[in-house]
């Protein structure tokens, strides 16, 4: 799967996706316009993120609080992975973190954050 | 200020930071993951009002372990900032100036250790990022929290690990008719 089939892909399952740069997208359920000064900002409750990291693909996805789930893979992995979780996010209702959790399997195993460094 | 070691500087080593020192200016965050809430005590402190954090967390929705959401601080800073309404959520590195505009706010970033850590920003002059972080000189419960300079390539790349979450004013307070 290439970047642009990724993006196509990720956009007809209705997913707002947004790129930085050729290897990075920010991802995002739903968003709505919010006052910034004199400008509007898109701001989202249900966002996550993809991007290459060396020779493979990671994504970022929500956890409870302040936690995420990092998930390594291919981007056809990873794609078809966030396409199951805002499906059942949206079927589902609730938090992003909870569809993530019920969809990742041994969701567990891939969450990072709990434990701050070298306290 | 004094150049940051990279091996050891920033959130107990998870960041790295250019210039780091600890001030009494700066509150220091007083649970494990409590950075969201000592940051906005950093801003009502910074408008005169005084309060505690254990005060905060009662009117945020604090979870033990995993920390707070960025949506809820931003109720709780609305409700008791005397200027303005805060905003909270997953936004995007487009919006890095434009939220500049409107400094101070703030971002979460994911550090290299995987945890999540919020702090303020300040200001970004050329490269480098001015930062306000509540992690202190020996972590949670420290006497003060930092003052912190980051390249902004390095901001850029933590900041999108947590997918871009910032919490910020988002206008003046709309005063309400009795």
């Amino acid at each position: 799967m290439t970047v642009a089939e990724a993006k196509r892909t990720l956009e007809l399952e209705g997913i707002y996706v947004s790129m930085s740069d050729r290897e990075s997208f920010w991802i995002a359920g739903s968003f709505e316009f919010v006052e910034v000064g004199r400008d509007n900002v898109r701001l989202s409750q249900d966002a996550c993120v993809l991007f290459r990291k060396n020779d493979h693909w990671q994504a970022v996805l929500p956890g409870l609080g302040m936690l995420t789930r990092e998930v390594y893979g291919s981007l056809d992995e990873l794609v078809a992975l966030i396409v199951s979780v805002y499906r059942h996010y949206r079927q589902s209702g609730g938090p992003l973190y909870r569809a993530v959790e019920q969809v990742v399997a041994d969701a567990e195993r891939y969450l990072v954050g709990g434990v701050p460094a070298r306290v | 200020m004094t150049p940051a070691d990279a091996e050891t500087s920033g959130t107990g080593g998870g960041l790295r930071y250019l210039t780091e020192e600890a001030c009494p200016d700066v509150v220091a965050q007083e649970q494990s993951h409590s950075c969201q809430v000592a940051c906005a005590r950093q801003l009502l402190i910074d408008a005169g009002v005084f309060v505690s954090e254990v005060e905060l967390l009662a009117q945020t929705e604090y979870y033990e372990g995993s920390g707070t959401d960025a949506t809820d601080v931003a109720r709780t800073l609305t409700a008791l900032h005397p200027d303005f309404e805060y905003a909270g959520g997953g936004s995007f590195l487009k919006y890095f100036a434009t939220f500049m505009t409107i400094a101070p706010w703030i971002a979460s970033l994911q550090t290299d250790s995987g945890s999540i850590h919020a702090v303020i920003v300040d200001r970004s002059v050329g490269d480098v990022v001015h930062i306000r972080d509540p992690w202190g000189a020996s972590g949670p419960g420290s006497e003060f929290g930092c003052r912190a300079t980051m390249a902004l390539k390095d901001f850029k790349r933590y900041w999108r690990r947590a997918y871009y979450v910032v919490i910020y004013r988002k206008r003046p307070r709309q005063e309400t008719q009795p």
